[in-house]
């Protein structure tokens, strides 16, 4: 009876595949271990195999690594001999594939960066924030009732601690110097054991605890405090009237990828010393982030219902809101958040960024395959000969991707270069905190070498097979193997893919560049160019406006002034509004803003009937409403509205007026249900509504021909009436197009990577262009001789190659509409993807193509037939 | 010419002997019982590469059979060259050997255990 040896042993022989194939060695020893096992039995005969085994490896292993060392350096060698040899080729084929590895860990350098955001801190995975979506919003706010932490952290066993964080505003002032207070928070206690902070001084317990109590950045500490230890110290803060806070401690600096950055922390209870602040305590109002820390596998479906229970308890008009407990790592990275402490980045966006960067990657693969390919005529005698010589596929298929290795290898190498040279700048423009050091942390070396594998086997996958597959008797007989259908169809197919991908980009860009024109000069239905904005954080300017506004209004070069709680794109959610004839079950949302008299002829907002908020008529102040055209649509009006009852909570007030809608919010979305009512800055400081005492703007219109002249008055004027404050003004146009940041990064992006990809791609096809001329040197020349003229040779060259964009700008025209049209769905008011968009980038492709096609079979098309023939 | 090394010499000789059934178990086998060293597969295969490298055998494939699990035998045979290559290393044998006499008169053998590594 046959016995079988033992499995792993047989198979780890038949790794040794030289051996088995020279010597049939697992015949061998298959046939000895039958012996063995009929003589002494299993055990032995077992033990023998092993140790035969075992005994041949490390002969074999020295034999193996020994000639395989002398073929590489042999491979290496012809390859470098090669790129020497071929200086053009290489030039394309290094430059290609260094832009492309360039681009491609810039993006993820990038990418990683803003994927890093907040996981710094010990309990990142368990830090969520809580927030919810109001009906008629498109966005979640992080806005929630001040009472709503308190609440979850006593009935949700779940939440371990939960903590209010809200921005600060105001100015400090030591000793004699008053600066602005930036990065200023408040927080609850529980904020310490949630987020990682190190405290370097004062002690973690009570620092918070009190009111008035503050702790401070290390760099604060060192700018304003110098040697001396600040624990103790009192700093004021002016908001309003002056206040006195003790500093409790320092903390380290925190990193620069958090999605709020914090110098200052004060106590949330000092929010209540404050006056003015009451609604804090109610659930109807809201004014803070609340964050919570829960336990570990915490089923967040779970306890957002139970947060909605609560909502249902406490706040039932909020009860059906949409509830969503976010990740602290996903905040940068999900742009749907209304108010963010700082912009947000959006994931799609990180994404297309990452396919982008595989794309040109791909692309420069690309370049590669096809130069390889077509210089296999060249290479082919070289792989006859070594077939002749002995060498096995495999042997061919090592060297070849050997060769792709060594260009990957060497193009990494200048990229990384080329990255760390190029990473202050980048770090500049993104105005990132992108550090160098980054680059020499473990996981991004793995991936530098993980990219070099990837692209080195792409790149060197199909040349290594096609060039290994090749008869050497053909090869060496003289039969040309570059005419052959499929290689040269596969080298048609990668152009014609690289010029999908760019096409793709162009489109996309001309669509963004076209939207982001139609957005800058949209009629927005309101004045916006000259407008300089002032937002006020002096308490008594802002009570004393009128006066203040009096001065400024005798200059020249000032030609009007709206003193505004808000500017024609703030808004706010209304409270419940009510009107004459309402139904019971209408769930009409508003928006709302509050305006100063003068805001309607300030931005040009036309009044379609009615009348203006005035001066004159007292009441107005508190009764009068102007709703926009939407807003009537929305509450059904079909007479007259103008005197219908109206107002928030009650009844109290009436319409005075409808005005032509205008865009205040982004474009991304229609224009909505709005009510304007007038600010109540000058009669009733600290009101009811917490929104009045957070912003004030004096807007300016000024002379387009005096614009520093002008600006230098209003400041003059502003250190005047405010001492010690600082003078922080802004364009009103610009903060309508930061609305369009993510927009007009993206057309950047695409611009950039449009052109990248097209500089590749032109390459390629130069490189390729290069190498048929000269194969087709000869034929050319008898062209010639026979009388074709220079214009007929170049024609017949382009042709080809137009056949090929032709093909690709078909395959590739509905994706771009397809990818483009569901951008553009993103906008309520957007352009329609015109036919000409189309036209224009196959005259741009088609351009590029012709250039660079032209170029070379131009000079072979001049240059002397007797050159080329000579030999025959 | 060269003289062959002790170890091509074992392998030949047992390659010659084993005429037509010259293969890679037959030949350890043969091996294993002339001489006093103890080889593994490992060692044998690169010593018969060498033998092949250098000309003195040749190899061809035989027929699969069960007990070897389907596996062909790769047989051995000598070359004119290895004969030519044994005859000269033999004759220089003899002639090293000549006028010697019995160096172990006078000497226990079982005293001095000259196999001790056995």
């Amino acid at each position: 009876m046959l016995k079988k040896p033992p499995l792993i042993a047989q198979w780890l022989l038949s790794k040794m595949e030289d051996y088995d194939y020279k010597y049939s060695s697992i015949g061998d020893f298959a046939e000895f271990y039958n012996k063995l096992h009929n003589m002494e039995g299993a055990f032995r005969a077992r033990m023998w195999y092993w140790s035969q085994v075992l005994h041949s490896l490390p002969p074999y292993l020295k034999f193996l690594i020994f000639w395989r060392f002398i073929m590489v350096f042999n491979y290496t060698k012809t390859a470098l001999r090669n790129i020497r040899k071929q200086r053009a080729f290489s030039l394309i084929n290094i430059s290609g594939l260094v832009v492309g590895i360039t681009c491609c860990l810039m993006i993820l350098l990038y990418v990683r960066y803003e994927m890093s955001y907040d996981g710094y801190h010990e309990n990142s995975k368990n830090i969520y924030r809580v927030l919810y979506k109001a009906d008629g919003y498109n966005k979640y706010t992080r806005w929630m009732p001040g009472p709503l932490a308190e609440t979850m952290k006593n009935s949700l066993p779940e939440v371990i601690a939960a903590a209010r964080v809200d921005n600060g505003f105001g100015n400090f002032q030591y000793n004699n110097n008053i600066f602005k207070a930036e990065r200023l928070y408040y927080a609850d206690p529980e904020f310490l054991d949630i987020f990682s902070v190190d405290l370097v001084r004062g002690n973690k317990t009570g620092a918070l605890s009190e009111p008035f109590n503050i702790i401070i950045s290390k760099k604060m500490a060192e700018r304003y405090f110098g040697d001396k230890d600040p624990v103790g110290e009192t700093i004021i803060l002016k908001y309003g009237t002056d206040y006195n806070f003790k500093i409790t401690g320092v903390f380290k600096d925190i990193p620069e990828n958090s999605h709020f950055k914090y110098d200052w922390i004060a106590s949330y209870v000092t929010y209540f010393s404050m006056p003015g602040n009451d609604y804090l305590y109610k659930w109807d109002l809201v004014d803070c982030s609340t964050y919570i820390l829960l336990r570990n596998n915490t089923n967040l479906k779970e306890l957002e219902k139970k947060i909605q229970g609560i909502f249902k308890r406490y706040s039932p008009d909020r009860a059906e809101f949409e509830f969503y407990v976010q990740p602290v790592t996903e905040i940068h990275i999900n742009g749907n958040v209304n108010f963010e402490f700082e912009n947000p980045n959006s994931k799609n966006f990180l994404y297309i960024l990452s396919g982008i960067s595989f794309f040109l990657i791909l692309i420069a693969c690309f370049n590669y395959m096809n130069l390889a390919t077509a210089r296999s005529s060249i290479r082919a005698k070289e792989m006859g000969m070594r077939k002749v010589a002995g060498a096995g596929k495999k042997q061919l298929i090592y060297q070849y991707m050997g060769e792709s290795i060594v260009f990957t290898i060497i193009s990494v190498v200048i990229a990384f270069i080329l990255v760390c040279v190029l990473m202050p700048y980048y770090s500049d423009f993104l105005n990132k905190d992108l550090k160098l050091n980054l680059l020499m942390d473990f996981k991004f070396l793995v991936f530098i070498i993980l990219i070099s594998i990837v692209t080195a086997v792409i790149s060197g996958s199909y040349p290594a097979f096609l060039l290994s597959s090749f008869q050497p008797v053909k090869i060496l007989k003289g039969n040309s193997v570059t005419g052959r259908k499929s290689s040269s169809l596969l080298r048609n197919i990668l152009v014609t893919a690289q010029f999908v991908i760019s096409i793709v980009l162009i489109v996309c860009t001309i669509v963004v560049k076209s939207q982001l024109r139609y957005i800058n000069n949209k009629d927005l239905g309101f004045h916006k160019d000259y407008i300089l904005s002032v937002n006020i954080e002096d308490e008594n300017l802002r009570k004393n406006y009128e006066s203040a506004a009096t001065e400024f209004r005798g200059y020249t070069d000032i030609l009007d002034i709206d003193v505004s709680g808000s500017l024609p794109i703030n808004f706010w959610r209304g409270g419940t509004a009510f009107w004459e004839g309402k139904t019971e079950d209408d769930k009409t949302t508003f928006l709302s803003s509050e305006v100063g008299y003068n805001f309607l002829n300030f931005y040009g907002i036309e009044l379609v009937s009615g009348r203006n908020f005035s001066k004159e008529n007292t009441s107005d102040i508190e009764r009068a409403y102007i709703l926009n055209e939407s807003a009537v649509k929305a509450i059904g009006w079909t007479d007259n509205p103008i005197g219908k009852k109206f107002g928030y909570e009650e009844l109290n007030g009436e319409v005075i007026g409808i005005v032509r809608d205008y865009n205040f919010r982004s474009l991304h979305s229609a224009v909505a249900p709005l009510i304007l009512n007038l600010n109540k800055v000058d009669d009733t400081q600290y009101s009811d509504n917490p929104f009045i005492s957070m912003n004030c703007y004096f807007s300016f219109k000024i002379n387009p021909e005096n614009v520093q002249s002008a600006i230098r008055f209003i400041e003059n004027k502003f250190r005047e009436l405010s001492p010690g404050y600082s003078f922080d003004y802004f364009f009103f146009n610009d903060r309508i197009e930061s609305l369009y940041l993510s927009e007009k990064r993206l057309g950047l992006i695409f611009n950039f990577f449009a052109s990248i990809a097209l500089f590749l791609a032109g390459l390629g096809l130069l490189g390729l262009t290069s190498f048929v001329t000269e194969q087709k040197k000869k034929e050319i020349g008898i062209r010639k001789v026979l009388g074709a003229s220079a214009g007929t040779i170049i024609f017949m060259f382009t042709r080809e190659y137009l056949k090929w964009l032709i093909i690709s700008s078909v395959l590739s025209f509905p994706a771009a509409y397809l990818i483009m049209n569901n951008w553009l769905n993103n906008f309520a008011y957007r352009i329609n993807i015109s036919a000409w968009i189309f036209v224009l980038t196959f005259f741009i492709s088609l351009i590029i193509t012709l250039i660079t096609v032209g170029y070379r079979s131009f000079k072979s098309a001049v240059a002397n037939p007797a050159n080329s023939l000579k030999y025959e | 010419m060269e003289i062959l090394t002790l170890n091509e010499e074992i392998l030949l000789l047992a390659i010659w002997k084993l005429k037509d059934n010259a293969y890679g178990v037959s030949i350890m086998e043969r091996v294993m019982e002339t001489s006093p060293k103890k080889i593994v597969y490992g060692t044998l295969y690169n010593s018969l590469d060498n033998l092949v490298r250098k000309g003195y055998v040749i190899t061809h494939r035989g027929e699969p059979t069960p007990e070897r699990g389907g596996r062909s035998k790769v047989y051995y045979s000598l070359t004119d060259k290895a004969k030519l290559a044994l005859q000269k290393t033999k004759e220089f044998q003899f002639s090293l050997w000549q006028n010697t006499p019995d160096f172990a008169t006078g000497i226990n053998r079982d005293a001095t255990d000259i196999n001790r590594d056995e």
